[in-house]
């Protein structure tokens, strides 16, 4: 799960990590008198929304007063905002950071990440902060501090040295910085992170350590135990047909295609997107009903689906602890309730698929039963 | 012959009682497979489907001996019930649960590491060696004893590769599972295989995220003389977005299907570009 920047600082900041002063400001609220209050200084406005890229995209203004304040506010909030990592569509923008500029001295790069192929939670820092992980890895790997920490003994002295090393900061700062280390860490355990930037640290004219921006995705399969973590979900940005999805428990990832997939086992439904793909079409979705689901699910998937202007469905099933019989019955109950008007190709193998397909038999002139996988891509895409 | 499990591995269950735990246990039975008790600390002393029940696991094994253990808790208690059966020193964890908290999995890791257990999963469809054991969720009867040994990140996919490959049989199956962190991985299958003398060919079915299939076709190079195909299932997929899978998911730009098929390649692997040609490249590798 993703969560905005002020809610990442404000975490940041339960746990005693410096950020820099600021008010949020939620879409509804009065501009006008925040703008009168607080317009006669300078301030950033930051547009929240769950993705980054949103300087270069015109998402980050400066305001030097109070008009312009209001202006920069009013031009922001309702926005719809398109970066490089949006998709075309955008997100929308409903509350805004407000917050003192920074006088930057020093930017560092401070993140925790689970490392998946040493099974560990790592700690990295590098003196070339404010450019993401990545780039500093392409231009100079050397500017990179790892330190892996075991669960059951925690964070050790050596690891502070390993990660203060080419900082430049002096013994106060140093400090200062173990300090941020420590509490990160400990954030970064007690709430199922499974990653946490603080890019930029920075260090301030004033010499002190300041969180400039931070990022923290959870562990979705741990939400269960961070109720005030989960919370912070923020459904408008998500599609709204994903929100639908994830309420009916089936796993929905949209895509910019035309032929809509309902498959069962996420890595079927990857191939079955692949395949399509393969043969020259476009996916609409990732579409997981469940290796255990069951006729509701199938209903509703294919409810979604019809939402959504897809030009054909392929329902690709692979019955193994599902019956294919099951799903058989699903696509028959939401053909009761939906006017069916586009094609829908139909691939049951395994389990109970005869039983199926006599099931499914001219029950309806657009259902289109296939026998395998390469013909059924292939038949939706021409049906498309 | 066969990988990690055969017609004499001796098996606890831990969830017995529960509609999966059940339900699973009840066709792995029938199977053939030798379950012998389940585990459930409220139930301790009582019966199930035939079977004793036990509060816990040093319990159980005080009593009998196990090879391996099959855990069908619930995620909040899974990682606790991997934990309790590394510590009673059972060989084999085949952990099926799936959305356990990435967390509990570096702390199981941590104690896996320092012990004698191996874990297959969680979130994986377990381990069959057809017509002698199956410790899992997997439909029994696609299922034929023979010569194609398959490992795979996914559930279906497993389950996509075993039909396609029925005409020359399967040694044995193994869901390593769709979690970041997990137990078994491609490289211990691998090696596995190389050395059962029933399996002449190998399919490996991987995905996108992380860089298991890039490390595997580090050690294919040196280490597998048997021929293997590869799949990998996310060459559509968009940067960033969870598929489904919790590891499933193209982070870095790195972990990509073209990737992970280019590092396959060149360890001189047979790829495949779809799903459905696995069947046909296994007739191939097999002449």
């Amino acid at each position: 799960m993703f969560i905005h920047e002020y809610q990442s600082k404000e975490l940041l900041q339960q746990y005693q990590i410096p950020t820099p002063r600021g008010h949020i400001f939620h879409k509804g609220d009065d501009i006008d008198s925040f703008a009168s209050q607080w317009g006669n200084q300078e301030w950033v406005v930051k547009s929240q929304i769950h993705a980054g890229g949103r300087g270069k995209a015109g998402g980050i203004l400066v305001a030097h007063k109070a008009e312009e304040l209001a202006s920069h506010m009013r031009q922001l909030l309702g926005r719809q905002l398109v970066t490089t990592q949006t998709g075309s569509d955008g997100l929308p923008v409903n509350a805004l950071l407000i917050e003192k500029p920074a006088e930057i001295a020093n930017e560092i790069y401070l993140g925790v990440l689970i490392d998946r192929n040493k099974k560990n939670i790592t700690l990295l820092s590098s003196s070339e902060g404010g450019i993401n992980l990545e780039e500093i890895a392409a231009r100079d790997p050397s500017k990179i501090n790892r330190a892996a920490i075991s669960k059951a003994t925690g964070l050790q002295a050596s690891h502070h040295q390993t990660l203060v090393q080419g900082l430049n900061l002096n013994q106060t700062q140093q400090t200062e910085f173990n300090q941020i280390v420590n509490n990160l860490y400990r954030m970064f355990c007690d709430i199922d992170a499974t990653l946490v930037e603080i890019n930029p640290l920075i260090v301030t004219q004033a010499g002190v350590l300041q969180a400039l921006d931070a990022k923290i995705n959870i562990d979705d399969n741990a939400l269960y135990r961070q109720t005030k973590v989960s919370n912070l979900r923020d459904d408008s940005q998500e599609n709204a047909i994903e929100r639908k999805a994830r309420a009916h428990d089936l796993s929905y990832v949209k895509l910019d295609g035309n032929i809509g997939c309902i498959v069962n086992g996420a890595g079927l439904a990857m191939a079955t997107m692949d395949l399509i793909k393969h043969f020259g079409g476009e996916p609409a979705n990732f579409l997981d009903v469940g290796g255990n689901t069951n006729e509701a699910r199938v209903t509703h998937a294919f409810e979604l689906l019809l939402a959504d202007e897809v030009r054909a469905v392929f329902v690709n099933i692979f019955g193994g602890i599902v019956r294919c019989d099951v799903i058989a019955h699903g696509i028959l109950a939401a053909l009761k309730n939906t006017a069916l008007e586009i094609p829908v190709v139909v691939l049951l193998q395994g389990t109970n698929a005869e039983q199926a397909k006599a099931l499914l038999k001219d029950q309806h002139p657009l259902l289109f039963p296939v026998k395998d996988l390469s013909e059924g891509a292939q038949l939706a895409i021409s049906k498309a | 012959m066969s990988i990690l499990i055969d017609k004499h591995t001796r098996i606890l269950c831990q969830g017995l009682t529960g509609s999966q735990g059940s339900f699973h246990t009840e066709q792995s039975l029938a199977y053939g497979s030798k379950i012998l008790a389940g585990v459930n600390p409220s139930k301790g002393g009582s019966q199930h489907l035939g079977l004793p029940v036990y509060a816990n696991v040093h319990e159980a094994c005080s009593e009998q001996d196990f090879d391996a253990t099959i855990i069908y808790v619930p995620a909040a208690f899974a990682a606790d019930a991997m934990l309790e059966a590394i510590e009673a020193e059972i060989g084999l964890i085949v952990c099926i649960t799936e959305g356990v908290p990435i967390h509990d999995m570096i702390t199981v890791n941590e104690h896996l590491a320092s012990s004698n257990s191996q874990l297959i999963g969680p979130n994986c469809p377990g381990i069959i060696t057809p017509g002698e054991c199956k410790i899992g969720i997997m439909p029994a009867a696609i299922h034929r004893p023979g010569k194609v040994g398959i490992v795979s990140r996914s559930g279906t996919l497993t389950y996509v590769a075993v039909s396609q490959t029925e005409a020359f049989g399967q040694s044995t199956c193994v869901g390593i599972g769709g979690d970041p962190i997990h137990g078994l991985d491609f490289i211990e299958c691998l090696r596995l295989f190389e050395q059962d003398p029933q399996t002449e060919i190998i399919v490996l079915v991987g995905e996108i995220g992380g860089d298991a299939e890039e490390q595997a076709a580090e050690i294919i190079a040196t280490e597998i003389s048997k021929p293997i195909v590869a799949y990998i299932t996310g060459a559509s997929a968009p940067v960033g977005k969870r598929m489904g899978h919790a590891g499933a998911i193209i982070n870095s730009g790195k972990d990509t299907a073209e990737q992970k098929y280019a590092a396959l390649k060149r360890a001189g692997v047979n790829t495949v570009s779809t799903l459905a040609d696995i069947g046909q490249a296994v007739a191939a590798g097999l002449k």
